[in-house]
């Protein structure tokens, strides 16, 4: 100050320090990141790898407007450095682990036995408490004989195996389908508490475009599962099919060639690409950019202060 | 006694010392009720697992009476000891549970006896909640107990010394020592009370425990106070010998970022570098490989048993009535076809259990050795010891899990193989594993105990050679 620079000046000149050794890291880590995706990465990687790098530049200004608004505000060096411990702590470790168990804390998923206690329940009993199977057993006996036109289930043309088998996989899906939709609904329920609250700092935002960026989100699990549960049910009527029409009557032994396995198609899963990934947080995105403002604003206020207090 | 009165008034009048306080009091008791509602979760789990298993093996027995007569029949001991009729073990949950690391309450304790292969079920919990950590009584004191005490003791004494009081303090004080070492004790003494207090609460409401449990946590509460002690010295040694009170903080923040964070994930890499973990794969790869072309196998596999067991092979009559096709259902009930081929399974994929658990125990012991190297560890791993959540614990737990496994096989498979339905008589005299036990020994927390009294007395003998500078 003595030297006539004003606090401006030596604001922006830190600012302009510190985003240097900030950059000095990115660019380390970019390249390093880089090698990687050069290595192992496919071709429409690329795209996640610069959203990548403009979300931590963004993440680094971030804290470089903190650490620069709160170091002109406070004015002993070591209460700035308390006040900066305590917020990168609060915002690192403390609130994205109040976020995650809130939500559990809120709504509570069933345990592993009391979901599979509710599954089997479905699947042995129909709706008016009698069991599933002896009915349904007795119904599908029933019109499959008739729609064969036999009176023996020996009798038919068909394998009835592969008929019972697609009929149970049937119920078997609905009954999985629905309680796995209920889980996914409990843990979309938590995760909008986690949204909610993501709020508290600027890191959990960051982590979850990252993650999502990275394709290591709930978001990108639910699309491979779903691709897989999709593929694994084609591969079971396949087969279902195959047995209903490679044997005939109770016959439940079947021999298919290399050629009925080769007719399978393979499972083959695409990675949505970066704009689906980046679409799938886009209040993560606000919430990083409502920080970005803030710390802004914070750093202009604090600027301001400090050249009136020299004033 | 009048320092320490005048101490503490000082200290009541400091509005930092009440923001501090007042924080970690908030996340404390939040952390609690965390850590009790997991305790809670797993009683409640490990309940209705024993609930589920007596339930269903009483539907069992009474169905023994009126077989249904297809081939769902339940008297095939093939179904029997199978994978809906399974039998339970479980490791009990008391109270003590709420003071163990959130991780090691993530694991099932809940285990199932069946003469197929059956792995621990993860939790269904949401992704999301574990890759944030767990916020829970013991993040709680491992984490955030040494930063209050690092804050509020900072606090406590440099602010004497950014304010230039500390050398009114020095010509006036008879013992300047002792008033600096009041400022740290003070504060940390107050925060370790407030985790005891609620640690006790966390056990008292998770249920309460035995006397041997409460044993445990005032062994945690003590261990606790030589935690906080490690700390609070550490920041006498920080606030006396570093250059100026922001010097000071940096040292300390520093110091505990290296504690709590680098150094227990360094410790992680460093452990599972050296220990590497069993490929799964390898082991789905195995089990896949012993499961194909299973027709042609299927004989030499029994014939195999046979030849070890003779007096197993069934009568020719039995083998009729057993390959006889059923209406609507499949060609033959000969439990062999799917026994023989799940036993192979078991025995095949056996090495590679026994790899992965000699690597689990392996990890535990590099671990608990690397745990010299951070307080932060080794309270860890006390903590874990002495809630009965313990990697040892869950070992011994796995042991007994296997010895009622192999009763289950030698009850089942000599009825599988003779072709035999089974009789109430039977099924009434099923082996029933035992429960779990919890069993403590004052040996399995010596180890992170000694590590901390060492960490105490090390920064104990390097602290008296600092506190001179108080005197400045």
């Amino acid at each position: 100050m003595a030297t006539g620079i004003g606090p401006r000046q030596i604001l922006g000149g830190k600012a302009a320090a510190l985003m240097s050794i900030a950059a000095v890291i990115l660019v380390a880590k970019a390249l390093l990141e880089g090698v990687a995706v050069w290595q192992l990465g496919a071709s429409g990687d690329w795209a996640r790898y610069t959203c990548l790098q403009v979300l931590h530049a963004v993440y680094a200004a971030v804290w470089v407007l903190l650490v620069l608004g709160v170091s002109a505000r406070v004015r002993s060096s070591s209460k700035t450095s308390a006040v900066l411990l305590a917020l990168w702590t609060a915002s690192t470790f403390v609130a994205p682990r109040i976020a995650g168990s809130i939500g559990r804390l809120v709504v509570r998923e069933p345990s592993v036995e009391e979901f599979r206690a509710a599954i089997q329940h479905d699947i042995s009993t129909r709706e008016d408490g009698t069991p599933w199977v002896e009915q349904w057993s007795k119904q599908l006996i029933e019109d499959t004989l008739k729609s064969y036109n036999v009176s023996r289930i020996e009798d038919l043309p068909v394998g009835y195996a592969g008929i019972m088998l697609k009929g149970s996989d049937a119920h078997y899906e609905e009954v999985f389908e629905k309680h796995f939709q209920q889980l996914f609904e409990l843990h979309r329920t938590q995760e909008r508490w986690h949204l909610a609250l993501s709020g508290l700092g600027p890191t959990m935002a960051a982590r979850a475009v990252s993650q999502g960026v990275a394709g290591t989100d709930l978001a990108h699990a639910e699309d491979f599962s779903n691709a897989a549960e999709r593929y694994r049910r084609k591969f079971v009527e396949a087969t279902n099919d195959a047995i209903q029409k490679g044997t005939k009557g109770t016959g439940w032994d079947l021999r298919v060639s290399r050629a009925y396995w080769e007719s399978i198609p393979a499972f083959r899963y695409e990675t949505p690409d970066a704009t689906w990934a980046v679409r799938q947080h886009v209040w993560e995105l606000g919430v990083l950019g409502a920080w970005l403002g803030l710390a802004a604003g914070f750093f202009v206020l604090s600027a301001k202060r400090m050249a009136e207090t020299v004033r | 006694m009048k320092a320490v009165r005048l101490e503490f008034g000082l200290l009541s009048r400091e509005t930092a010392w009440w923001t501090i306080a007042g924080v970690y009091a908030v996340l404390l008791l939040y952390g609690c009720a965390q850590s009790v509602d997991r305790a809670s979760a797993q009683q409640k789990q490990v309940t209705a697992a024993s609930s589920d298993y007596r339930e269903r093996w009483e539907r069992l027995r009474r169905s023994a009476n009126a077989p249904k007569g297809t081939w769902s029949d339940t008297r095939s001991a093939s179904l029997v000891g199978g994978p809906n009729s399974f039998a339970v073990m479980w490791l009990p949950v008391d109270g003590t549970a709420a003071l163990s690391p959130g991780e090691s309450l993530r694991r099932s304790r809940v285990r199932q006896v069946s003469i197929y292969k059956a792995e621990p079920e993860p939790p269904l919990e949401n992704p999301l909640i574990p890759a944030a950590g767990p916020f829970d009584l013991s993040f709680v004191v491992l984490w955030l107990l040494p930063l209050g005490i690092l804050t509020a003791t900072h606090t406590a004494v440099s602010a004497s010394r950014e304010n230039g009081t500390w050398p009114l303090v020095v010509l006036n004080a008879t013992n300047p020592i002792r008033v600096a070492l009041l400022r740290v004790a003070l504060p940390s003494a107050l925060l370790w009370g407030m985790s005891a207090i609620t640690g006790l609460g966390a056990v008292a409401a998770s249920g309460g425990t035995t006397a041997d449990g409460w044993g445990r946590t005032a062994v945690w509460a003590v261990s606790l106070a030589m935690y906080a002690g490690v700390w609070a010295t550490a920041s006498v040694w920080a606030n006396a010998r570093a250059a100026s009170p922001a010097a000071a903080i940096r040292v300390l923040g520093t110091a505990w970022l290296a504690a709590v964070w680098i150094v227990p994930a360094l410790i992680d890499v460093t452990a599972c570098a050296i220990v590497p973990p069993v490929n799964r794969l390898e082991t789905h790869l195995a089990a896949r490989e012993l499961e194909r072309d299973l027709d042609e196998k299927l004989p030499a596999l029994t014939e195999r048993v046979y030849a070890q067991h003779p007096d197993w092979r069934p009568t020719p009559e039995a083998v009729a009535a057993a390959t006889k096709p059923i209406p609507g259902g499949p060609a033959s009930r000969d439990a062999r076809r799917v026994y023989a081929p799940a036993l192979a399974s078991v025995e095949g994929t056996r090495p590679f259990e026994e790899r992965s658990a000699q690597r689990t125990m392996a990890v535990e012991s590099l671990t608990s050795r690397l745990a010299v190297l951070s307080p932060v560890v080794a309270f860890q791993s006390l903590a874990d010891g002495l809630a009965g959540t313990s990697i040892t614990h869950f070992a011994r737990f796995e042991q007994e899990v296997v010895t009622a496994t192999e009763a289950w096989h030698g009850f089942f498979a000599p009825r599988i193989f003779l072709l035999r339905d089974l009789t109430a008589e039977d099924l009434a005299s099923v082996p029933t594993p035992p429960g779990g036990q919890l069993k403590f020994s004052l040996r399995d927390v010596l180890w992170p105990v000694g590590i901390l009294t060492v960490w105490c007395a090390a920064l104990l003998a390097i602290v008296g050679r600092g506190l001179p500078a108080f005197r400045r």
